[in-house]
Formats: structure tokens, sequence, C-alpha cells
């Protein structure tokens, strides 16, 4: 069952459900933010399902014309107003209208001129010609007329050295003054007091302000610099029809009969109307009151909710209702689209790449280009779709908004094209995305890289040369990069430094771990595992001959270990097979005796020789099991099961097996044993089989009707055990010529025994860690057999 | 009359067995490889076999397995392999005895004996009284105070009895010297007594057929002595 996810129908679906998804999510996320942008960024509203009329987005819309409109309609209101109507008669102070530095009060009066005397002013030909011969932006719409203009301005400014118009000096009039030598070339004076512009332009007065005779003379009486009274006034002129034209278009806009905004505006503190716009006796359902305050002015304004009129507010109102009720679909969409992209996404990237019943991970011809080919390929496209998607988005946001009037349809249309580039998108994507965690998967993410491949050719290259070389070079480059790092200094330098560092930090620690390894597999090689391989997984370059070299070793000792096994089977094998050849003709010629023995033979003679056969072949039989004994012990093909035992029982087991013995010869046994038992680790027959030799050796050398003193003891650490007797023959050969194999005590050999026994039982003594000695002197012979003893 | 097949690849050895066991009374069968014997014990009515291992067309190791599948006859391994790895082998895939190379023909005459006497009469035995303990051909019967091997009656001294009763009373366990002496003298072991040591050799002077490879009364060295139990392959 669990295959089939794996089936390219699973996978294609998988993929259709992530571009749809991804596309329904993005039409819903644009949806969603027009919708957040219609609604003043108040979600509570969106939520809470309400109506424009009930909304902040309405206060906002009501702030923002309140402080806006309102706000300059008022302004205009004080200057060409008087009582609510256009009075051409009034007077303008220019100082304060064009917001000079120096404004009326106590000590200067105001600079007044009529609103019509400005008004002519400000649209006479000559004035425009000033105006537009020394420029406002405006006036240029290519950048370059602009740039020329500014150019010239620049030059007209220069400081130049005509001197200020003595005249005006004279009558102590701070009209010029040295700031304002830079600027004298502009604000040069005739005698008459009009301001010179160059080329032959003069800024004439066409009309003198309120109370005085020229600006000069108004100059002079309030000692307001002159250039300022000038300033004040060119600035009010230039400005003047277009705050005629504004103020016309408030007059419209605020018209009760143009907008369903109904104001009221107060003085500051006061309660007193100063302007409205409610229409007498107007009735209808109102929005809530915002408050803005500007200027001292404080201004109530709500909205007439029955909408009288199709404006603005009527088409937010419209806009935001439509879009609401549109909620529920957006947050489907959005959810819907959320879901599906996470989990489909999430499906893909598990899925991707494995195919039913195939182990490795299959990769398709995208996957196939170099990464780096790949990412370049992908970004490019990626480029396009991008900026596809954005166009498109931003189309579907502008119909949407307004889509409850005029685009329903092509808002629909939008939101298709958004559908569509967005699904290009989303399987660009995935194409791009797939193809990584593919290639993630197969492993082939980095070792499909151009990056890899010259990676790949500087290792080739290091490889081939030699350790020492490499070293050096190593070395240089370190040195080498340091310098630079030093040179470009700061803190640049220093952080290249550091990551400089870092690497070969990081080199370093390597090489350690390399070394562990490789020492680590020496110490279990020469331990005796000698199969043990050392890991050659990303081993450094300079450690891989090591390590590979001591991997052989192991290998080499192995086989000579093997063979050395081989070799001591084969003897074992030898000594086997030989003595099975023995003993079985050996066996005929014991049974044979035997039966002749059986025979009732008279003849003494023959008697004699059938008795002689008897023991000469019965002493074969002997000599045949002790060398195949001694040849096992002696080539250590014996093995010992160590257990712990106690030698004072061992021993009197022996003595109860030689009782007899030693009485037949007449020796009487004196033994000397410790109350507690000596605990020793050995092999419990082997060890019986040392006694047995040791006291077959006393049976048969001993002097017979003598004392045999055997002894066991604890000394120190060990066990130390002791056989003293009387030899019958007289030895004359040194103790350790005894031990060794076939020599016998008794040098013509005649009597029985093999001469392998103390061989035997030396051999034994040591292959269990035991000491063996013998002692003689005279005609005593006493062995001494130690063992470490176990508490 | 007893039926005894010997078979070895050996004529000489073959033919002494047959002195010796027709001296003592019984009809001797002869094959020189594993697979004469095994069709020869299909057709004759044989009561033992006597067989070697090295042996040409079928070994002793295999046709003892052989054998088994469908006989349990007494079956001696005679054999020049003397290891231990060698007996643990033959005794057990099936075989009840091994006897190693040269033999002493006494010996070999004695363990057939045993065998035969085991294999006739004291396979019908059955019934386990509280006071008869009985491991392999060894018999105690503490009601009558008699030993018995191989349904032949042997003579022991009260403590060689009383020594052996424990060993039997207890298969598997191994005993010390100590333990053995106060067991039985209910007094403290003194040093230097070997007198268990001595009797132990006496005992199985008396009732094992070669006293230095006892099939009953055991030696672990250094640590005392014990009797094993058998498994039985009734």
């Amino acid at each position: 069952m669990e295959k089939n996810r794996y089936t390219k129908t699973w996978k294609g679906i998988g993929l259709a459900i992530n571009i749809i998804s991804v596309s329904i999510l993005a039409v819903s996320l644009i949806a969603g933010a027009v919708l957040l942008h219609a609604c003043g960024g108040d979600l509570s509203a969106i939520l809470g399902n309400r109506t424009y009329e009930t909304s902040s987005a309405l206060q906002q819309d009501l702030l923002y014309t309140a402080s806006c409109d309102v706000g300059d309609y008022l302004w205009q209101q004080e200057y060409f107003e008087t009582n609510g109507t256009f009075d051409l008669k009034k007077n303008v102070d220019a100082l304060s209208f064009s917001g000079s530095d120096y404004q009326s009060s106590d000590q200067i009066e105001p600079l007044e001129y009529t609103v019509e005397e400005l008004k002519n002013w400000s649209g006479s030909a000559e004035f425009r010609n000033i105006l537009s011969y020394y420029g406002e932006d405006f006036q240029y719409f290519y950048y370059s007329g602009y740039d020329e203009a500014y150019d010239d301005y620049l030059e007209r400014t220069e400081v130049t050295e005509e001197p200020v118009d003595a005249a005006l000096q004279e009558e102590g009039n701070t009209a010029a003054t040295e700031d304002d030598a830079d600027n004298t070339d502009f604000w040069r004076f005739n005698k008459d007091g009009s301001l010179i512009l160059s080329d032959g332009l003069v800024f004439r007065e066409q009309y003198a302000p309120k109370g005085y005779d020229s600006l000069k003379d108004y100059s002079v009486e309030t000692n307001v610099p002159l250039e300022s009274c000038y300033e004040a006034l060119y600035e009010t002129l230039a400005s003047f029809q277009y705050s005629i034209a504004m103020y016309k278009d408030s007059l419209e806009r605020l018209d009760p009969d143009n907008t369903n905004l109904r104001y009221t505006a107060k003085a500051d503190g006061s309660d007193k109307i100063v302007s409205t716009n409610i229409p007498e006796g107007e009735q209808c359902k109102k929005s809530d009151s915002t408050f803005a305050y500007i200027n001292e002015y404080e201004i109530e304004a709500y909205v007439n909710t029955d909408y009288p009129v199709e404006d603005q507010f009527w088409e937010n109102a419209n806009s935001y209702n439509y879009l609401v009720g549109k909620v529920g679909i957006m947050f489907a969409g959005l959810l819907a689209g959320l879901i599906g992209t996470v989990v489909s996404l999430i499906y893909l990237t598990i899925v991707s790449g494995h195919v039913n019943g195939k182990e490795e991970i299959a990769l398709c011809w995208v996957d196939l280009p170099k990464l780096e080919l790949a990412v370049l390929a992908w970004g490019f496209i990626g480029t396009f779709v991008v900026l596809a998607i954005i166009l498109t988005g931003d189309w579907y946001a502008d119909t949407l908004l307004w889509s409850y009037k005029y685009y329903e349809a092509a808002s629909v249309l939008y939101a298709i094209l958004v559908f569509l580039t967005v699904a290009a998108g989303a399987a660009l994507f995935l194409t791009g995305y797939l193809s990584f965690v593919r290639r993630i998967k197969a492993k082939q993410l980095w070792e499909n890289s151009y990056c890899h491949l010259l990676a790949g050719m500087i290792k080739t290259i290091i490889q081939g040369v030699k350790v020492s070389a490499k070293l050096m070079t190593a070395f240089g480059l370190y040195l080498l990069f340091t310098c630079v790092c030093i040179l470009i200094g700061g803190g640049f330098g220093l952080f290249l430094g550091l990551i400089l560092n870092a690497f070969v930090a990081w080199v370093i620690v390597k090489d350690a771990f390399a070394r562990q390894k490789i020492m680590n597999g020496l110490e279990r090689i020469s331990g005796g595992e000698l199969d043990y391989k050392i890991n050659l997984d990303d081993m450094n370059i300079l450690h891989l001959d090591m390590a590979e070299q001591i991997n052989q070793v192991g290998t080499g000792l192995e086989a000579a270990v093997e063979q050395s096994l081989r070799n001591e089977r084969m003897k074992t094998d030898l000594i086997t097979n030989v003595s099975h050849d023995i003993k079985t003709p050996l066996t005929s010629i014991i049974n044979y005796v035997d039966l002749l023995k059986r025979e009732n033979i008279q003849n003494e003679k023959a008697k004699g020789y059938i008795d002689i056969l008897d023991q000469k072949s019965q002493r074969l039989k002997h000599l045949t099991e002790d060398l195949v004994e001694a040849s096992k012990i002696s080539s250590g093909n014996v093995t010992l099961e160590l257990v712990q035992m106690d030698f004072n029982e061992i021993l009197q087991q022996a003595l109860g097996e030689f009782e007899e013995r030693f009485q037949n010869r007449g020796l009487k046994t004196i033994v000397k044993l410790p109350d507690t038992p000596l605990v020793i680790l050995a092999d419990g027959r082997r060890i019986w089989r040392i006694l047995e030799n040791l006291f077959q050796n006393v049976v048969k050398y001993a002097l017979p009707d003598t004392r045999v003193y055997v002894e066991a003891a604890q000394k120190g650490r060990n066990m130390v055990f002791t056989i003293k007797n009387i030899s019958e023959n007289p030895l004359n050969i040194n103790a350790d010529e005894l031990t060794e194999r076939f020599i016998r005590g008794d040098v013509s050999r005649s009597t029985e025994g093999s001469g392998l026994g103390l061989s035997i039982a030396k051999n034994l003594t040591t292959l269990q860690k035991g000491e063996f000695d013998i002692y003689l002197d005279g005609d005593l012979f006493k062995v001494t057999v130690t063992f470490g003893l176990i508490k | 009359m007893m039926n005894i097949l010997v078979c070895d690849d050996d004529k000489e050895i073959v033919d002494a067995i047959e002195i010796y066991l027709t001296q003592e009374g019984y009809f001797v069968w002869k094959a020189f490889d594993g697979q004469q014997a095994v069709e020869l014990l299909e057709k004759e009515d044989i009561q033992l076999l006597i067989i070697d291992v090295m042996m040409p067309r079928l070994d002793g190791i295999r046709a003892t397995l052989k054998i088994r599948e469908k006989s349990s006859i007494p079956i001696i391994i005679l054999s020049a392999k003397s290891e231990d790895a060698d007996k643990i082998l033959g005794l057990n895939i099936g075989a009840d005895d091994y006897v190693t190379k040269p033999f002493n023909p006494l010996e070999l005459v004695a363990r057939v004996k045993s065998q035969m006497r085991r294999y006739t009469k004291l396979g019908n035995i059955a019934g386990n009284s509280q006071n008869i303990f009985r491991i392999g051909g060894l018999e105690v019967n503490d009601e009558r105070k008699q030993v018995l091997v191989d349904g032949e009656e042997v003579k022991l001294t009260p403590i060689e009895y009383n020594i052996l009763l424990l060993l039997i009373k207890n298969p598997g366990r191994v005993f010390s010297i100590k333990q053995i002496y106060e067991s039985i003298w209910n007094e403290e072991a003194l040093a230097a007594e070997n007198t268990v040591a001595v009797h132990i050799r006496h005992i199985r002077e008396k009732i094992e057929i070669n006293p230095k490879e006892p099939r009953y009364l055991k030696v672990v060295w250094g640590i005392g002595y014990k009797i094993d139990k058998i498994n039985s392959k009734e």
C-alpha cells in the first residue's frame, strides 16, 4: 500500500494541487490586501462585517477631507471672503500671505493690497512675463528645459560689483546689506525704488500698498528691508492666481449640492460658527462625526449617508460594502490556498524522486544540468515570471477596488490573469524547488556542480604531489593569505584573517582525528585483532597512505598467523596420524603376545621369550602414548580448562592412588599439608598428570624402604610443593639434563619408563604458569613445583 | 548363544578378538568395513557390535549413526584415536563404550560381558524403589545393603559402602575429601587424611572394569569425587 504513494498519478495530482493552491492563495492575498486597504486597515471591520457607514475607513476619509479640503477653504476664506462671500475689496496682507520673515505687528504695519488689485496685477501680462521669465518648476515639462532655466538663474544671481543704490543707503534704508551682496544683481533698485531685473526687465509697481505711496515708501516707514517687501509681494503675486483658482474649487467642492460632506467650523475655544456648509434645516441620516483641529479652528465633519450626491464618499461606501461582502470568498480562498499549498508542498518534497519499486532516486532532465547553470536559468526565467506576476497583480488590485462599479467583469478577467501568471510562477518554482530536493536526496546537489568538478580537479592535482611539497605549498599559501589579510587591514582584514585561521584550525582538527583513527587502528591490530581495517572514509590525503599501509600490515600479519596456525595443525595431524599408524600394528602385537601367553607353552625358553615380547610391547605402548603427549605439550597444542582447584585436595587424592605402589616398594610417605585449602587456577587433569609422573618417578627410582617427604605450603603469594626422596641409582647428571626429553636417571635405560615423565611434568607445569625445579645433591632428589595462589 | 559382530579393517585384530570372544562362549561375526557391518546387522540376529573408526567405504562413526537409527544394541567403539574429543564424539553419537588401542584383551572381554548383561538382563528391570539407587550398570540397594555391578554382586567394606552410597545418592554432585570424611565419620577432618582417597581407590578397583578409566566413580582432580548421572537409552 505504501508504494502507491509514489505513482505518477499521485505525483501529478500533487503538482496540480500545489499549483492551483498557490494561485488561489495569490489571488486571495491580493484581494485581501485590496480589501484591507479599502477598509483603512481595520481588520475588525472586515471580520465584523460592518458597513462603510460604521467603519473606521469612513472616519479616516472624513478626517482627511476635513483636514485638507475644509482646512484649505477656511484659510482661503480668511483672505478672500467677508461674511461668507467673495470680497474683491478685501485687504490682503502680502507679508502674511507670502509667509515672509517679517510679519505685521505693533511696529510693522501690514503690506496691504486689495484682492482685486492683486488679482489684476498677478493676472497682468507684465507680471506674467516676469513670472515666466524667472521660471517656476511647473512651467517646465521637460527636465532639460528646467535645467536651462536654473543655469540661467544661477548665472543671473552671480555676485556683481555693482554697489547698492547709494540713494537708498543714504536714507538709512537697510534694504541692502552686505549679506545680500550675493543677490544684489536681483535686488537692484531704480531711483524711484522699482526693482531692476536683468535683461532690461523692471518690476514696476502697478499698485501702491494701502496707505503708502510706494513700496519704497512703505519700506522706509516700517523699516522692513525693501528686498523683503519685494520678496513678499512677488511671492504673493506669483501664487495669487493659483490661490484664487483653488478658492473657486473649494467653493464648488464643499457645496452641499456637490458633496455629502457636512462640516461646521468654530474658532477654537468659542462656540461661534465661523463656517459651515450644512443647508438650512437639512434632515438626513448622519454618519459619526469627526473632529479636526487646524489653524486654531475646530472642524466637525460628518457624511450625509442618504447620499444625495454621488461623490467620493458614495463611491467609497459602495466599494467598501461590495468588497466586504466578498470577505467570505476571500477567506475561503486564502485558507484553501494556504492548506493546499503547504500540504501538497510537503507531499511533493517527500515523494519527489521516489519511484515505485526502485531504491534509488529517479532524476529527470531538469536535474541533469550542473547546479550553477540550473540556478542561473531558473533565476533568469523567474525574473520574467515575477515581473509578470507583479504586473498582473497590480492590474487586478486596481480593478478589484473599483469592481463594484465598472470593472466587475474586468476584475474577474484580471483575477484569471493573476491566477495564470502565478500558476506559471508556481510551476517554475516547483520545477526548481523539486529539482533541488531530488538533487539533495540523490546526493547530487554538490556532486553535480561545477564547483565540485573544480574541487575534484584540484584534489587530483594535490594528490599527485609528494607530501613535503604539498606541505610547503600549503604553508606558503597560508603565509600569502595572512599577508594579504594584514595588508587589507582594518575590520575586514581581521575578518578574513579569522576565516583563514578558522579554516586552518579545521584542517588541523581533521588531521588530529585522522591520526587518532590510525592510532586506534594500530592499537587494535597490535592487540591481536588482525583483521581490523582502519576506516578509510574521508581520510586526509596525507594520512590515507599511512592508513592503507597499516591495513596491509594487518593483512600480512593475519596471513602469517594463518600460516603459522596451519603449520601447527599440520604438526598435530602428523602426530595423531603417525601415532595412529603405530598403534594399529602395536595392537596386534600385544594381542597375539597375549594369545601366545594363553597357549600353554611348555618350552621354558619360549615362555621366557614370550615374557620379553610382552614387556617390550607394553613399553612400546607406553612410549607411544608418552611421545604423543609430550609432542602435544611442547608444541603448545593443549587446551587447558583452568578452574579454581584445591591443591591440598588433589595431593590427597594422588597420594591415595599411589598408596599401594609406595607400600609395594616399602616407601614410607611423610606428608605435611596445611589445614587450609591451597587454591590455584589450573587444569585439574594436568595437575594430576604432573603428580602422577612425579610419584611414578618416585616409585621407579627411589631407594626401596626409604622415606619420601611430600610437602605443600603457602609461601607469600604462592603455593610451593616439594617431593624429596633418595635415589636408588647414583645420579651423574645435573638437574637440567634430567628434564630433557629421553634422559633417564638410569643411564643404562634398562628399566621401564620412557624418560619423558619429567619432561612432560615440567612442560605441563610451565604451561599453567607454574615453576618447576629439580635439585640434586648426592643421592637426594628434590622436586619443587610452584603455583600462584588465588585467594 | 550370543552373537557379536566385530568390525575392523585390520584382519589380524579381528581374528585375535574372535579368539578371545569365542573362548568366552560368544559367536563372532566378522566385518571389515562399516558398510559390511550395517548389512550384516540387518541380516543376522546380533546382540553386540565392536567397531573400529578408521575404515574404508563407511567409517565407524557414520556406521554407528546409521545403525542407531534402527537398533539399540550395545556398541563398543575400538579405535587408536585416543583423544578426548574422539571419545566424546563416539559416546555422543550412540556408542555405549569406547576402548582405545592398544587394549588389554581381558579388559575388552570384561566390557563386552558387562554390556551384554545390561542389554539382556538389566534392560528389563523396571520400577524404582526409594532405597535402590541405580546409575548405568551400578546398583546400590540400600534395603539389602547390596552393591551390584552389571548384575554381579560386589563386596564392599562398610566404609566403602557408605562412601559409595553417599555419592550415588547425589549423582552429579562433587564431594571433596573433607566433605566425604565428615559425612561418613561424623567428625572434623584432620589434616593429612588420605584415608578417603585410599578408600576411593579400593572402591574403584572393585566396581570398575578399568579403575584407570572409571565409568562410575570419577575423580575431579583438585576438587573431589563424584558419580555422574548417566542418560539411559531406554
